[in-house]
């Protein structure tokens, strides 16, 4: 029997109101606000300017706070590996800074499942709550929307290599989506 | 200004100069067309995923890619969301002293490898920080357009925003023993 590595989860995986820690944290580093901050030709020396930093309330580099929520969207990747179109994020609100040496863990609250119309996928709003140092203090949260895919129109389902994996009742239903 | 270009000035031309803007420059109303622009590619795409560890194959499958609507993988949207608000930032938020929030970040078009991005922001409110006496609150609207002029990003965010005679860079300049 042959069975695939861990898939993510799909439209009909999330349930409203579920909370989910996420498997990945990630301790970030002064290195890592560096490429995110230059790579996109961000100036902000408060981020790696340590003599002027010296000089804030902080005294030293506030990591790029743009990260936080970049490094969110890579620790729920995993739960999130099937979003098809990301719609956006609200309410997206900073708690508390990142310093070199932090580390971050993720918490989701599912806020909404539900159809849009569409058939392959429907629409996932998830609540992330981002937080360091063992989940003792909030740094960031926010809403995000997303379209996630449901399982039996998952683009992986076309792909040659993967055809040996479908169970039938896939491979009849996505055989009527795409010819 | 701490360099002061010699001669005058054109109209377009920012009168914060290289120091960038402290809460006295933004007036409700301004739109900033922010320089440069720049281009995204695949290797946007690749850094990301060193970066992020990302495992959504949209964006690093070319084959899965092909059997979405997509057909081929678009620039994460998360790359340029950030993009949006770092080219914004030496005619922004340059002299704050953190990133409050922000209300929306919305992706409106699919940004593939080779488009160009260039970004606005319109200054939409002022006020004072009730706790702080040394800064005070800016929001702005950041608009990202492709190269067709499409707005791919939109992002409304508020920031806490240095006053000038409360800023860093002016007492570090002062340590150093330069001048204003």
């Amino acid at each position: 029997m042959k069975i695939s590595g861990y898939p993510g989860r799909f439209f009909e995986d999330f349930a409203k109101g579920e909370r989910i820690v996420h498997r990945l944290g990630r301790t970030v580093t002064y290195q890592d606000n560096l490429y995110f901050t230059h790579t996109l030709l961000n100036t902000n020396p408060v981020h790696f300017d340590k003599e002027y930093t010296e000089l804030t309330e902080f005294k030293r580099p506030l990591l790029v706070m743009t990260m936080t929520i970049a490094l969110t969207y890579g620790i729920t990747s995993e739960t999130f590996k099937n979003a098809y179109k990301e719609i956006g994020i609200k309410d997206l609100r900073f708690t508390a800074p990142v310093f070199d040496g932090d580390t971050l863990h993720v918490e989701t609250e599912i806020l909404d499942v539900r159809e849009v119309g569409r058939e392959d996928s429907g629409l996932v709003v998830a609540k992330h709550r981002v937080y360091k140092n063992n989940f003792s203090q909030l740094v960031c949260e926010f809403t995000r929307e997303v379209l996630v895919y449901k399982r039996a129109y998952s683009p992986r389902w076309r792909i040659q290599s993967q055809k040996d994996l479908i169970p039938s009742h896939i491979s009849s239903e996505t055989s009527k989506l795409h010819p | 200004m701490v360099s002061s270009m010699s001669g005058a000035r054109p109209p377009w031309y920012p009168q914060w100069d290289e120091e960038g803007p402290y809460f006295e420059d933004f007036e409700v109303g301004t739109v900033v067309k922010h320089w440069p622009c720049r281009t995204l590619t695949e290797y946007d795409n690749i850094l990301w995923l060193s970066y992020t560890g990302d495992s959504n194959p949209l964006y690093f499958d070319k084959e899965y890619a092909k059997y979405t609507d997509y057909q081929r993988n678009p620039i994460h949207p998360l790359i340029v969301i950030n993009l949006a608000l770092a080219l914004t930032v030496r005619d922004t938020s340059i002299n704050s002293i953190a990133f409050l929030g922000a209300e929306y970040m919305m992706i409106h078009t699919p940004v593939y490898p080779g488009d160009t991005i260039c970004v606005e922001s319109e200054t939409v409110a002022k006020r004072e920080s009730r706790s702080r006496p040394e800064a005070g609150i800016i929001t702005w609207v950041h608009r990202a357009f492709n190269q067709e002029g499409r707005l791919v990003v939109e992002i409304r965010r508020t920031n806490l925003v240095y006053k000038r005679e409360y800023s860093p860079w002016r007492k570090l300049l002062a340590i150093m023993g330069r001048r204003q």
